[in-house]
């Protein structure tokens, strides 16, 4: 095992548990917003306590971000040093505004947002200000490293300049590197991603208390809530995903071949439904839909999709070394596409039954809710799998490999401690995480404030006998 | 004019440093002197004191991290290469310390709670110290060739002076610490923390000329720039001055004065780091090589427009609501159930 191939694993590992948590705190600010918004106008001490029970839903996944997020910004420099000083000039850039802009944002109101609601001197404008610049900073912090991952995938505003380990890709134009040609559209797509996540946990709570009988005002207002804003969202989805795939057409067709793995050019190019590709014999598997693929690229069906055989320079095939791995793409796109369905058809069947008002007591639907927050995660996971490894052998697309990336100097000796480090810190995080999750929704919106404060000071003298 | 951008953003990433020292000193600080406290109450007290601070403190380190990538890349590049042991283990210590704060009150029950307390203080304890270990070794260089590649192993940043710094770095936070938790306490508890306090900031002091004479012993090359012109005499002699002022203003009890001066002695440090080592930002330990300094790893002029354009319109947004933030939760800790 060579240190390139471990720094990835550790890579992909870092990032995708990161991914558990930035996303739902994206999700989460914005239903906040909404009950708190709510509370305001009806100052109704009932939809107050929404607001408080998301907020510490939401305190315990941006601690969590917070924490797994710092190891993102050295590994650029750990395992890809010569990443690092190849793009330093504009993703370097990038991630200061990030850092200076949203991190900053979000650390500052954090504080008046989780503690504001005891503090006195905040009043509750004050706080529904606070968590304002918090969704705004938990957005553009999304927004920014988008537009750092976009410059990736297609670089846009620069030139490389200097030969050798001083080779570096020199700033043209700021405007082409924030507007390069799939920012837009990534944006678009990773933010609804992320505010279905935080729908989703909304409805798996929800449904766990109705089914459980608790908190009835809470599940009217949320239940109701959840599944018409989820509704919405997958619709926005659809149309995003839609603009995202022809997107990713233009501008990265190796990517777009290996998502449906098109490995021969003709007309009527299919979509599979599910099924395998034999990388071997560049052969797919599966149940398909002629036609489907030229239609919705094209909107004509005859139109042959570029294969492999095809994509090399001057229409000649592809060489197997520029080629991303075809079946592991394959597989990634079409789990995320088959969780969208799924959601696709579980919401659909939920906003029927509240139109038809038995929504509240079907038992079933109900059921199928709380384990539902799955989906949404597999969904965007797999997403990004496909992203990212649809861009091999590339780490800036067409630009930079990703085998001239890695740190010269690595051992692999270095790369497996860390990544038994990492491992080891990372079973142990999800498992507090996991355990205190359970018991903030164990413990539920509720329990009045003066309430709360007798029963926390009660069992502390008890366990503490008063201290000396 | 444009000769001087890569210096005056050396300037920007030195004011990042300071910043950071002096805010999440306080806090790492806090989290060293967890155990001076036996109460649970007590221990509230001290997370409380950090609670709404410590993560806005953290960001500056991703501020510097961020505008070394973005204005001195070959640097940043070959810092984290080479620096990667250490910076594993800074990254656990950020990851648990972040975790012990959120989880730790969580739960009413003593293990539970002791657990996070041993993880907060060992957490803070190794992040100061592999703060020094960075310190120590940027400041009397690394072994890397030509092409900025590191060739050394982990036992090149382990030496008597580098674990000296490091505990050193641990002496520094804990005065920041413990003269921030004046301001945040009262009555029993404050006249403890004082005690502390005054016991700190002497510590701090006596480190300090030790440290000093040892680095002027050894390695006298990083005098080289001070004793080039006498007038910078005047900066370690500032030094003292501040610290002698901190311990007399932390035995009259004034905590506003005295952090102030505190803080100005992590200033001076960051002053005297940067003429020990000017101009370069990473010195090779090899002979016959020359490091990396700010002008051979400075970037292309619009970059540094660029990032000055972010450093002006964002540093004073953030001033502002730092300012703010510090108002709205000044004064001293009340426990509540909202508490830590």
């Amino acid at each position: 095992m060579d240190p390139l191939f471990l720094s990835r694993v550790q890579f992909a590992l870092n990032i995708s548990f990161h991914y558990i948590f930035p996303p739902m705190s994206i999700g989460l600010a914005v239903i906040i917003l909404i009950f708190e918004g709510i509370y305001l106008k009806t100052r109704n001490p009932e939809d107050k306590q929404i607001a408080v029970f998301w907020t510490k839903i939401f305190a315990l996944f941006f601690a969590m971000g917070v924490a797994t997020g710092f190891v993102q910004l050295f590994a650029f420099g750990n395992n890809w040093s010569r990443f690092s000083s190849f793009v330093g000039d504009l993703f370097g850039t990038i991630l200061a505004a990030e850092g200076i802009f949203a991190f900053f944002l979000e650390a500052g109101f954090i504080g008046i947002m989780l503690f504001g609601w005891y503090n006195p001197r905040v009043g509750p404008k004050t706080h529904y200000l606070s968590t304002w610049m918090v969704a705004i900073g938990s957005h553009f912090s999304a927004i920014w490293i988008l537009v750092a991952n976009s410059w990736m995938q297609t670089p846009a505003g620069y030139k490389v300049a200097g030969t050798g380990i001083h080779q570096r890709a020199v700033l043209t134009s700021l405007w082409d590197v924030y507007t390069n040609p799939s920012v837009f559209d990534r944006i678009t797509h990773t933010i609804l991603g992320a505010w279905i996540l935080g729908v989703f946990l909304l409805l798996s709570v929800t449904a766990y208390y109705r089914l459980r009988k608790r908190h009835d005002y809470f599940c009217q207002r949320c239940l109701k809530f959840g599944t018409i804003w989820a509704f919405v969202l997958l619709v926005a989805q659809f149309i995003s995903a839609d603009s995202t795939a022809r997107n990713v057409y233009y501008t990265q067709p190796v990517k777009f071949a290996a998502m449906e793995a098109v490995y021969k050019t003709k007309p009527y190019t299919p979509i599979s439904v599910i099924g395998w590709v034999d990388e071997e014999n560049e052969t797919v598997h599966s149940i398909k839909v002629p036609g489907a693929l030229s239609m919705l690229t094209f909107f004509n069906p005859k139109t042959p999709v570029p294969g492999f055989d095809t994509l090399g320079p001057n229409g000649t095939p592809l060489p197997k070394e520029d080629r991303p791995p075809v079946s592991i793409v394959f597989q990634t796109y079409h789990i995320m596409v088959a969780s969208w369905g799924a959601m696709m058809g579980l919401v659909s069947w939920a906003i029927f039954l509240l139109w038809r008002k038995k929504l509240f007591n079907s038992k079933l639907t109900l059921l199928a809710f709380v384990p539902a927050i799955l989906l949404p995660y597999v969904s965007n996971i797999a997403g990004w799998w496909t992203a990212e490894i649809g861009r091999q052998p590339w780490i800036v697309y067409n630009v930079l490999r990703t085998s001239s990336g890695v740190t010269p100097s690595l051992t692999t000796g270095n790369v497996i401690g860390s990544l038994i480090m990492f491992v080891a810190c990372y079973i142990l995080l999800f498992s507090f995480f996991i355990f205190m999750l359970n018991r903030k929704i164990q413990h539920g919106p509720g329990l009045a404030e003066d309430e709360e404060d007798t029963l926390y000071s009660d069992s502390s003298k008890n366990i503490y006998n008063g201290g000396k | 004019m444009e000769e001087y951008f890569p210096l005056i953003w050396y300037c920007f990433i030195g004011f990042g440093v300071i910043m950071y020292l002096v805010l999440d000193g306080f806090d790492l600080g806090v989290g060293c002197l967890i155990f001076t406290q036996k109460r649970d109450e007590d221990r509230r007290i001290l997370y409380n004191a950090i609670g709404p601070f410590w993560d806005g403190n953290e960001v500056w380190l991703i501020v510097i991290a961020g505008s070394l990538l973005a204005g001195f890349p070959i640097f940043y590049a070959s810092l984290f290469a080479s620096f990667y042991i250490p910076t594993m283990v800074l990254l656990a210590s950020i990851i648990f310390r972040a975790i012990s704060i959120e989880f730790r009150s969580k739960i009413v029950h003593k293990k539970w709670r002791t657990f996070w307390d041993i993880n907060f203080f060992l957490s803070s304890l190794v992040l100061s110290f592999i703060g020094g270990l960075f310190f120590a070794n940027l400041l009397i260089g690394i072994p890397i060739d030509n092409n900025f590649e590191f060739v050394g192993g982990f036992s090149d940043f382990i030496s008597i002076f580098s674990v000296g710094v490091g505990l050193f770095a641990i002496t520094v936070f804990l005065m920041q610490g413990s003269i921030f938790l004046l301001f945040k306490t009262e009555g029993e508890l404050h006249q403890r923390v004082q005690k502390i306090a005054k016991f700190c900031s002497l510590l701090f002091l006596l480190s300090y000329i030790a440290i000093s004479l040892y680095i002027y012993i050894t390695f006298p090359i990083i005098f080289d720039n001070i004793f080039s012109n006498p007038f910078l005499i005047i900066i370690p002699a500032l030094q003292v001055i501040c610290s002698i002022l901190t311990i007399i203003l932390v035995h009259k009890n004034k905590s506003g004065l005295s952090f102030i001066f505190s803080s100005l002695c992590v200033a001076g440090l960051v002053f005297l780091y940067s003429l020990g080592t000017f101009p370069y930002l990473l010195r090779s330990s090899l002979t016959d090589v020359d490091g990396i300094t700010y002008l051979n790893a400075a970037v292309e002029t619009q970059t540094y427009w660029v990032i000055f354009i972010v450093a002006v319109c964002g540093i004073p947004c953030i001033a502002g609501y730092s300012i703010w933030l510090y108002r709205l939760f000044r004064g001293k800790v009340k426990l509540h159930s909202g508490s830590y």
